[in-house]
């Protein structure tokens, strides 16, 4: 008989492991540290490990899985060492400057595809440099990073190239039998098909305006496949020798979430020129692995894309759904019209910004009258851990929160009401009707005809974060601000009255006029049309005449090409 | 009916569809008629019974459990749903709630165990270590180069976390 009363540590193991079957796998990591004999209950069952290293890898089980579990755990622990250490072949190696260090997983690697490729770079911090080198997706093909073998095959995709105007099927419909991949990484599978099939499109000149991934599961289509899983948009002649800085054209970017590349699509994302990247097209898969959820997010931000996706799709974060995290991948085209946040913000002055969104509303949120906003102030390196604030006032009361800097904060702010963000000495005052009003309500597209378009026209693209499609400078009254990506991404740069800086820009091909051709072909790209100036200034500065800027006396610097690439208007003397 | 006996000699009367929701007693009684002699249950106590007994009433016109296969264990957690009766009936005391796992164990009723172990799982989820530790009163055990590495492992887990 036993007399002591029943506690944790008493029970029998198999109903503690019972008990921790039921925790989430942060929640067993924990597990571990709590007691020796805890440590050893969890790292003996081969199922809490699995979970624990699913949970790690970024992973999902596959429900259908017949293998046993420790199979199944001895397979997961290969792939993770196949990531790791796959040997790439190494086409060429180009060394670049190390932007930002968190995209470097374990082991100083990233992983990223392109054009067909699975890029690692390698990062070298002595030389802060970072080498580049591409791995063959043939040889991914025979047991690189994807592969896996004696897990059950039940996943099998066919694409076609399809004319989106006409709906027609152009090329022939493939099979892409997807090698013998388990349930788990069909993901990967799929994304490795359609860069495979992408890239052999392109090099037979057969540009696919449209890949459609028309999904199947043992031979029969299946129910939530639909098309367009995949949509790429018109590649015009691009250049496809490799490297993501000599890339002119759209392009395919598949994001697989995993350690080493968590946070890839966003910085990738962010340092890329945004002509490039229109429009992010997110697939949330199900478990059967076809796409059940897609949401267009306009990218550019520095919300991370999980988060905004699930505040988008208004999913529980950290309930079961986390797993979703893991099936999504993101590919972006180069077309779209739509724009789902709207944004307000100021820029103090070059080192400073403050920066507030709206969220979408949602039917809860609008039933209370509320509205859930996003802000973010950024200063100079030093100041950094500097607090700013945010100020609601609606009619009877006011509240305010603190914010960090160079973080995101979401704030619910009751609506109508006025917001005020304020760092150090500025303050942004702004209704918070303006951050709601409808995108297209702000389009404004030009009405001048295109043949009256000088080739010096010029287009920026201003409001943090900023990034300038074609032209750099703008020339206020009493200061310059550089809106050149490379300004944007190390403010020392030297911003002198006049001087081009736009030719230093860090893709080297940055061309300094706008033919009437090109424009029309930039135009369509930019979504942002409450965000795109358009001045004129062929014939020395004018006033803008479009966006927020318009009537602002602003005045822009254009370099012809005529006078080369010396700065051709200077303020002091274009009086 | 069946009649039991638990280990402080309170016997308990109760209709078959009732205690046939427990596997041991379904077991004992093997599927035959009214059983004469009262079914001896010594590793529970009355206090423990009663609240079996509630259960188990409570969920006597639930429909059968589907069958689960083993061998894939991640996903079959969500079986019958924890409806707030449920909820309100596993609220107690520490103490009690893993008497009733064990028996439930001993007893062999799944719904029961997996009600239990989500609760006990419910308690603990998003502790940190040290307050485990103190909730349940655990010794870690751990050497002092352990809990150095713990140290690294805590700020994995931290990181695996954001």
């Amino acid at each position: 008989m036993e007399v002591q009363p029943p506690s944790l540590t008493s029970q029998p193991v198999e109903l503690l492991l019972h008990i921790l079957s039921f925790q989430h796998p942060k929640d067993i990591a924990q597990w571990r540290l709590v007691s020796k004999y805890f440590n050893d209950i969890i790292v003996g069952s081969s199922l809490l490990r699995y979970k624990l290293e699913l949970e790690k890898s970024g992973f999902e089980d596959g429900p259908r899985s017949e293998l046993e579990i420790t199979e199944r755990l001895q397979s997961l622990v290969a792939i993770q060492n196949i990531w790791s250490n796959p040997r790439p072949r190494v086409i060429a190696k180009r060394r670049i400057p190390i932007l930002t260090k968190e995209r470097y997983g374990e082991g100083g690697h990233w992983f990223t595809f392109h054009d067909g490729g699975l890029v690692r770079q390698t990062r070298d911090d002595r030389t802060s440099c970072s080498q580049l080198e591409i791995i063959d997706l043939s040889q991914v093909a025979e047991g690189g990073p994807f592969s896996i073998h004696k897990v059950s095959l039940k996943y099998r995709c066919s694409m076609a190239i399809v004319d989106p105007q006409q709906d027609l099927l152009i090329g022939e419909e493939q099979q892409v039998r997807l090698g013998t991949n388990s349930w788990v990484f069909s993901l990967a599978e799929v994304v490795r098909g359609a860069l495979t099939f992408f890239t052999n499109s392109l090099v037979r000149n057969r540009l696919p305006s449209q890949v459609y991934l028309l999904s199947m599961i043992d031979g029969k289509p299946h129910p939530k496949a639909t098309r367009g899983c995949v949509s790429l948009v018109h590649p015009e002649k691009a250049d496809y020798d490799g490297f993501i800085q000599t890339i002119h054209g759209p392009f395919l970017l598949i994001v697989f979430y995993s350690p080493s590349t968590t946070n890839f699509s966003y910085y990738e994302v962010m340092h890329w020129p945004t002509w490039k990247l229109v429009k992010v097209l997110i697939l949330f898969c199900d478990k059967h692995g076809s796409a059940a959820h897609g949401i267009d997010l306009l990218i550019g931000t520095e919300v991370s894309m999980c988060d905004s996706v699930l505040t988008a799709l208004r999913v529980p974060f950290g309930s079961e759904y986390i797993y979703w995290r893991r099936s999504v991948f993101v590919s972006v085209v180069t077309s779209c019209s739509r724009v789902y946040s709207s944004q307000g913000c100021c820029r103090p002055n070059k080192q400073t910004f403050i920066e507030v969104w709206a969220m979408p509303p949602t039917d809860e949120t609008a039933a209370c009258g509320q509205l859930t906003l996003r802000a973010k102030f950024e200063l100079p390196k030093f100041h950094n851990g500097c607090l700013g604030s945010v100020r609601f006032n609606t009619n009877n009361e006011t509240f305010e929160e603190t914010l960090l800097a160079g973080k995101y904060h979401d704030f619910t702010s009751p609506h109508p009401a006025l917001i005020t963000l304020s760092i150090r000495d500025h303050n942004l005052v702004i209704p918070i009707s303006t951050l709601l009003e409808p995108c297209e309500s702000q389009i404004n597209p030009p009405t001048i005809p295109w043949s009256q378009w000088s080739s010096s026209l010029f287009l920026c693209h201003g409001m943090p974060p900023l990034r300038a499609i074609w032209g750099y400078r703008i020339m206020f009254p009493d200061k310059i601000w550089d809106f050149s990506p490379r300004a944007v991404k190390r403010t020392q740069l030297p911003c002198r009255s006049g001087h081009d800086v736009a030719c230093k820009d860090w893709r080297k091909v940055m061309p300094t006029t706008l033919s009437c051709r090109k424009l029309k072909r930039v135009l369509p790209c930019i979504t942002e049309w409450d965000r795109v100036w358009i001045a004129e200034t062929a014939s020395g500065p004018k006033n803008v005449t479009y966006g927020p800027l318009a009537g602002f006396d602003a005045r822009i610097l254009a370099i012809s090409k005529s006078t080369g690439s010396r700065a051709l208007n200077d303020p002091s003397n274009a009086q | 009916m069946v009649t039991v006996v638990v280990s402080d000699g309170v016997t308990f009367t109760m209709e078959q569809d009732v205690a046939f929701q427990c596997g041991l007693i379904a077991d004992f009684a093997g599927g035959g008629g009214d059983q004469e002699e009262p079914i001896p249950i010594q590793a529970v106590n009355s206090t423990v019974m009663r609240k079996v007994i509630e259960y188990c009433e409570h969920h006597r016109n639930d429909p059968p459990q589907p069958e689960v296969p083993e061998g894939t264990p991640l996903e079959r957690k969500d079986r019958r749903g924890r409806d707030a009766w449920d909820k309100q009936f596993i609220q107690v005391e520490q103490e009690l709630l893993f008497e009733i796992i064990l028996a439930a164990n001993y007893l062999n009723i799944k719904p029961l165990l997996d009600l239990g172990c989500s609760q006990v799982a419910e308690m603990m989820k998003g502790k940190t270590p040290a307050e485990i530790q103190q909730m349940f009163n655990i010794v870690n055990g751990f050497t002092a180069d352990e809990e150095a590495q713990n140290g690294e492992g805590e700020e994995k887990a931290r990181n695996l976390n954001s």
